[in-house]
């Protein structure tokens, strides 16, 4: 049984006289012990499916259909008190910004001690002992010390750490990281991500990654769900998702990064779209380079199809889309050579 | 020291430049630069890598005088820069120029872009009002921007938008140097990849020399012509773009490329590389050790290396200046660090890493899938996975 199921999710906005669908029909699988990549532009809806897990949403944001079955238990509709065993405890998430998660007036030790009594109801000491042997965890040097400081006087690096140290300390069955590296520096970034691995193949919970960087994708991740304008466009096991991608959009994300593709023949165009106003068709088809009448992306909604086992992809010309980019690279690269 | 001194291809010439930050009501200070020593020639492109708080701004700025360098020496284009008054220094700004890492704060968001584009104009040039709009709609079409952008604020458009508009800005007074301060690190990959080629493309047709000062290694291995890497205020390893990714020689440098992540699922990082990493904290800029800086964290460290500074020294395997490949570690440079001694030290390490690895990972998780056989070889094969 996976360790997290989300069904047919949607995440819905309402502003002035219409609604702004953010998540839309979202399926996601998190078997135990598996590290999921949740990549996709920014404003593709990644942040805002990862909180849905957690039942939150922002601002006036709700979740109006769908279901998140989480080990066994339906989560979507429990109550507050139900809701707090849940999270922290058996569900954690290490967010993008470390020192706006960390209360800036509280020294670290007490902030790693008090959640962690609230979740296990320990004494004071046994707590104690339990943030010294998390931060140790963590790769923290002289974590005595670190425990009577406050947030502002650690290094970015360390305050991701300790976020993260505060996460795992209650050995949660699910990790949920968001970009958790994002404002680190490689050699640090290596070792958080690695802190992370460790800790969570040591307890045999699920990871779930959210990032745009495609290095941490390929050298951390089991299988990767790609998002664009809150739908799921391409769910693969990592090496199909590099080595046979099947969506545009992964494929132009691909080229950015200088991966087998010519950037300049198979980029997408324009801005991303605005999931306020989508387009009909394919919600891609407007900037997507290999859209076309025959194939229907400007009059019919691609569906989630799978294009090899456990590898679907949500584009009308998923079958050809690899060969054209390829072929689209290649002509590039000739007319460079003969230019 | 070690790089000779200028001849007449180099526009930037920088000798031993220091810069120390006071620590107010004490007599300590933070040492964020010290003895760099490096030129560049016109048209080339500097990368300067490092970890964060290792100098590598201040390097950008003091290169400007946009701060005051404590000391040392700075040739720019044939003029002496630490001599200018701020009159002078003003008609020399006008040929080196700045782009900052985030271009919606180095905006101002209450004018147009076409006056911010302009402004440098107005201040360098004695264009009229007519002639000024007419280049600021030049320089936009140079940086793929609509002309009609000129007329909006930055409030609404994109990073990637913005970002050409600070280049544009940059450029309009046809500067020789232009300072990039991490440029792409808060864009999108795909506006990355735009950027880059907008200023590849900008070089080629102006001659711009860049100093590009960024942690992302990918991209500095994509763009730069040569590499300097700063490990806490001091450059430890220069050379060609080309040699010190195939072949990094200094301690330091091998450890932040072996952190480097691969997008290609063929070549995960390893316990090989781990094994690479460096451990311990780094010391503190206040406080730096009297020998190599690097000495506590070292996996080669002698006794020599905690009793002298090191110095730059040339390897002395180019024969042209813009090849040599200069490194701060008497033991490379000396020839004591041998390929034998790196490959011990490493399967040593590799040994103890991959027992970390077993005492940690509970008897149920031993058969995971995937990672564990792609991680057990010594280097980066490719078709490490099952």
């Amino acid at each position: 049984m996976a360790l997290l199921a989300i069904e047919n999710l949607f995440v819905e906005y309402p502003e002035l006289g219409r609604v702004n669908c953010a998540v839309r029909d979202a399926s996601l699988e998190i078997e135990p012990g598996e590290i999921i990549g949740l990549v996709g532009e920014s404003g593709s809806g990644k942040s805002t499916l990862a909180l849905a897990i957690l039942g939150i949403t922002r601002g006036v944001g709700r979740i109006s259909s769908g279901s998140v079955v989480f080990d066994g238990q339906e989560l979507l509709g429990l109550s507050d008190d139900e809701w707090r065993r849940v999270r922290g405890s058996k569900i954690g998430i290490v967010t993008q910004n470390p020192r706006g998660a960390l209360n800036p007036i509280e020294r670290i030790g007490p902030q790693i001690q008090n959640y962690y009594r609230h979740h296990r109801g320990v004494t004071e000491k046994e707590a104690r002992a339990k943030a010294l042997e998390q931060l140790e965890l963590v790769g923290i040097n002289d974590p005595e010390r670190r425990l009577e400081a406050f947030p502002h006087e650690l290094s970015g690096g360390m305050a991701q750490r300790v976020l993260i140290a505060l996460a795992l300390s209650c050995s949660p069955q699910l990790l949920i990281a968001d970009e958790p590296t994002s404002g680190l520096d490689v050699t640090i970034q290596a070792q958080v991500l690695d802190d992370i691995r460790r800790s969570v193949e040591a307890v045999g919970s699920g990871l779930l990654v959210i990032t745009q960087d495609l290095g941490i994708v390929a050298s951390y991740c089991d299988r990767v769900y790609l998002m664009h304008a809150g739908e799921i466009a391409e769910v693969a096991p990592v090496h199909s998702f590099f080595k046979h991608s099947a969506f545009p959009g992964t494929i132009a994300l691909l080229a950015a990064q200088g991966q087998r593709f010519d950037h300049e023949r198979v980029r997408l165009s324009g801005l991303p779209v605005d999931t306020r106003a989508l387009p009909d068709g394919c919600s891609l088809h407007r900037r997507c380079p290999f859209a076309s009448d025959e194939a229907g992306c400007y009059t019919v909604v691609p569906a989630l199809e799978a294009v090899a086992d456990d590898h679907l992809v949500r584009c009308h010309r998923a079958g050809e889309i690899e060969g054209l980019a390829l072929a689209a690279s290649s002509q590039s690269q000739s007319g460079a050579a003969s230019g | 020291m070690a790089e000779p001194r200028a001849n007449g291809d180099d526009l930037l010439v920088v000798d031993n430049l220091v810069k120390h930050f006071p620590i107010p009501g004490s007599e300590s200070y933070v040492q964020a630069c010290e003895g760099l020593t490096f030129s560049l020639a016109r048209g080339d492109t500097l990368g300067i890598v490092g970890e964060s708080g290792s100098g590598k701004t201040t390097l950008g700025r003091c290169v400007l005088r946009l701060i005051e360098p404590t000391s040392g020496e700075i040739v720019f284009d044939g003029q002496d820069l630490m001599r200018l008054s701020s009159k002078e220094l003003r008609r020399v700004r006008r040929d080196m120029q700045m782009v900052y890492q985030e271009p919606f704060d180095s905006l101002n968001p209450m004018l147009s872009i076409g006056s911010q584009v302009g402004e440098p104009l107005l201040i360098h040039t004695g264009l009229s009002r007519r002639e000024r709009r007419k280049r600021v709609e030049e320089i936009l079409t140079l940086v793929g921007l609509p002309i009609g952008i000129a007329d909006a604020v930055p409030e609404g458009l994109s990073p990637g938008t913005l970002q050409r508009c600070s280049i544009a800005r940059a450029i309009a007074t046809e500067p020789k140097l232009i300072v990039l301060d991490e440029p792409t690190s808060a864009l999108t990959p795909e506006a990355e990849a735009d950027i880059i080629r907008l200023l590849n493309e900008l070089q080629e047709r102006l001659g711009l020399a860049y100093i590009f000062i960024s942690h992302d290694l990918s991209l500095v291995r994509e763009f730069c012509d040569r590499v300097a890497v700063m490990y806490l205020s001091q450059m430890v390893e220069v050379g060609t773009q080309e040699e010190l990714f195939a072949r990094p020689r200094h301690p330091y440098s091998r450890a932040l490329l072996a952190s480097v992540l691969v997008a290609d699922p063929d070549s995960r990082r390893g316990l090989a590389d781990r094994a690479e990493r460096l451990v311990g904290e780094i010391p503190s800029p206040i406080d730096l050790p009297s020998g190599c800086y690097l000495a506590s964290r070292c996996p080669y460290v002698r006794e020599r290396c905690g009793g002298e500074p090191q110095e730059l020294v040339s390897l002395g395997d180019g024969n042209e200046k813009r090849e040599q490949r200069l490194i701060r570690c008497w033991r490379v440079t000396e020839a004591d660090l041998t390929d034998e001694e790196i490959e011990e030290s490493r399967r040593r390490r590799l040994v103890e890493a991959e027992a970390d690895e077993a005492a940690e990972r509970p008897e149920s998780n031993v058969a995971r899938p995937a990672r564990s056989s792609g991680t057990e070889q010594p280097n980066h094969q490719p078709g490490g996975r099952p």
